[in-house]
């Protein structure tokens, strides 16, 4: 299992754009990936916009997200993506 | 302060053709009971966000939202259209939607009421329960139970 802890980056925390923009990516990717807030450990699907939003992160929350099957470069790529500016227009 | 939806910003099977038709109905009845200061500027605020990224949620959600300066209190208008809305969803249209106003300043009230909603979403039984509802007052109490004024 590779887990790895990121800051957010997107101003608005992650909802909305950052929310779809963060999904649209790990289904992408084809693996399962997962993401929780951190000092809330409950993971969730972080291919599905509605269990990202569940999560209610801000911006500069630290968050943790975990795969079983992404290559640490994958992996890294979702972790870049979250702690870019997301709603940047 | 006022509840954050109230029944007359309640619509049950709305005659609409269009998303913004919808949104500009839902706006309306927030209008109708004076929670927003400029009603152009926030369906304004509310169609750029669509245009950015639409904000269809899988299992037939839509959920158009702004922060916007034309809002004077943070309120929530719902809809259904059993005949469905394109919100941009992967998985088609949406027949439950959710119209998220809030006042521009207020960022946390935006990511609470965003999150607290995803967090019933997610459940079947509470989708039912809106899909069932036979009146406004049914559709607020649903809500106010389960969302918006838990105690």
């Amino acid at each position: 299992m590779l887990v790895k802890s990121v800051t957010v980056g997107s101003r608005v925390g992650l909802h909305a754009r950052p929310a779809t923009v963060l999904a649209e990516s790990v289904q992408g990717e084809g693996v399962e990936i997962e993401i929780a807030k951190d000092g809330n450990d409950e993971f969730v699907d972080a291919s599905s916009i509605l269990m990202i939003l569940t999560l209610g992160v801000s911006h500069g929350d630290s968050v943790t997200i975990r795969s079983e099957d992404a290559t640490a470069e994958q992996l890294e790529k979702i972790a870049k993506l979250i702690e870019s500016d997301l709603d940047a227009e | 302060m006022s509840e954050i939806l109230e029944a007359s910003f309640v619509l049950l099977e709305p005659t609409v053709n269009s998303k913004s038709e919808l949104i500009d109905a839902m706006v309306a009845t927030l209008a109708a009971a004076g929670r927003i200061t400029d009603r152009e500027q926030l369906v304004k605020d509310i169609a750029a966000r669509e245009e950015i990224m639409q904000t269809g949620l899988e299992g037939g959600i839509g959920l158009p939202h702004a922060r916007s300066v034309g809002v004077r209190e943070a309120s929530v208008a719902f809809a259904r259209v059993s005949g469905g809305v394109d919100f941009g969803a992967a998985d088609g249209k949406a027949d439950i939607v959710f119209l998220i106003a809030v006042p521009a300043t207020s960022e946390a009230d935006h990511m609470k009421i965003i999150a607290s909603l995803a967090r019933r979403l997610i459940h079947d039984s509470f989708k039912s329960a809106l899909r069932s509802a036979s009146s406004k007052e049914e559709i607020v109490e649903v809500l106010s139970r389960e969302v918006f004024n838990k105690k």
